[in-house]
């Protein structure tokens, strides 16, 4: 879908075209759900995030900026209501499972023990602060320009630029371990 | 793997490649229906909510006019009433007229 496109979609979406608004969703979808997964670190917890995410943009539509990328606008609701469930979560899990405690950080893809590189990407991914997790998943596997980043997570863009670099080199760690293992 | 410096202001295409796969979420096409269907029962329940609320509007609105017509057909009756009793009185007809003039008068 191009940027004309969607802008045209969006804007049909935003008269009350419930149709258009699906259009929108299904083009939507798996990064939505990347990225509400990047902060939950549970496909579950992000499907429903996501599903609350495009339900609040279908009511705020009204509000949409037409001059303005859909994209970034969307996303900035997905990760409100990721935030959100998060919170909820966390409010939950402390009060029913107090005792369980926080997984190491040391070595999550020896922790991991799976060759799977995505298992081990991810693990390594859960084992970042929330904001390096979604600074570098914006970043490299969404692509978003950092100073949209910043404006999308609330924080100044030097912050983001080191919260990628951070991001990035514990990733690289894991990625190289797993080359080794498979050279040997 | 990339060669990129982590402090480069590039994308690390290859990572950013990488990290799509492993948070590819599965069943897109199942997700999207459970969406849309959210999204068609939550419109539904607007319109079933506004056609509710409608009809109970216009409910309310006829008794409130009932109560309205009814309020201004009685309160019309006493002074038709009050006024034709001092016709009455004025006119004498009314027995003991003249004790209640009197009273007036007295009272001045």
């Amino acid at each position: 879908m191009t940027g004309v496109d969607e802008a045209a979609i969006a804007a049909r979406a935003a008269g009350g075209d419930a149709d258009s608004f699906g259009v929108l969703i299904e083009a939507h979808a798996p990064m939505a759900r990347r990225v509400a997964f990047t902060i939950l670190q549970d496909h579950e917890d992000a499907d429903d995030a996501a599903q609350e995410g495009f339900l609040s943009a279908w009511q705020a539509i009204g509000r949409y900026d037409q001059r303005r990328a859909f994209r970034p606008w969307l996303l900035q609701i997905v990760v409100n209501a990721a935030r959100d469930l998060r919170r909820r979560r966390r409010v939950r899990t402390t009060e029913q499972l107090d005792h369980v405690s926080a997984p190491s950080r040391d070595d999550p893809a020896r922790e991991a023990g799976a060759l799977d590189l995505g298992d081990r990407l991810r693990s390594a991914l859960a084992t970042l602060p929330e904001r390096q997790r979604l600074a570098v998943v914006l970043f490299d596997a969404e692509g978003y320009p950092q100073a949209d980043i910043a404006k999308m997570l609330g924080i100044p863009e030097g912050t983001v630029k080191s919260d990628v670099f951070h991001g990035r080199r514990a990733l690289r760690k894991v990625l190289e371990s797993v080359k080794e293992e498979w050279d040997e | 793997m990339s060669d990129l410096s982590p402090f480069s202001a590039s994308r690390d295409e290859e990572l950013g490649g990488l990290l799509r796969d492993a948070l590819a979420p599965h069943h897109d096409a199942a997700f999207v229906t459970r969406v849309r269907a959210r999204l068609t029962s939550q419109q539904n329940g607007w319109e079933e909510d506004l056609a509710r609320w409608f009809w109970q509007g216009l409910a309310a609105a006829s008794v409130a006019i009932a109560a309205v017509g009814y309020a201004m057909a009685t309160s019309a009756t006493p002074q038709q009433g009050e006024a034709s009793v001092a016709i009455e009185l004025l006119n004498g007809t009314r027995p003991g007229a003249e004790v209640i003039l009197a009273s007036f008068s007295v009272g001045r």
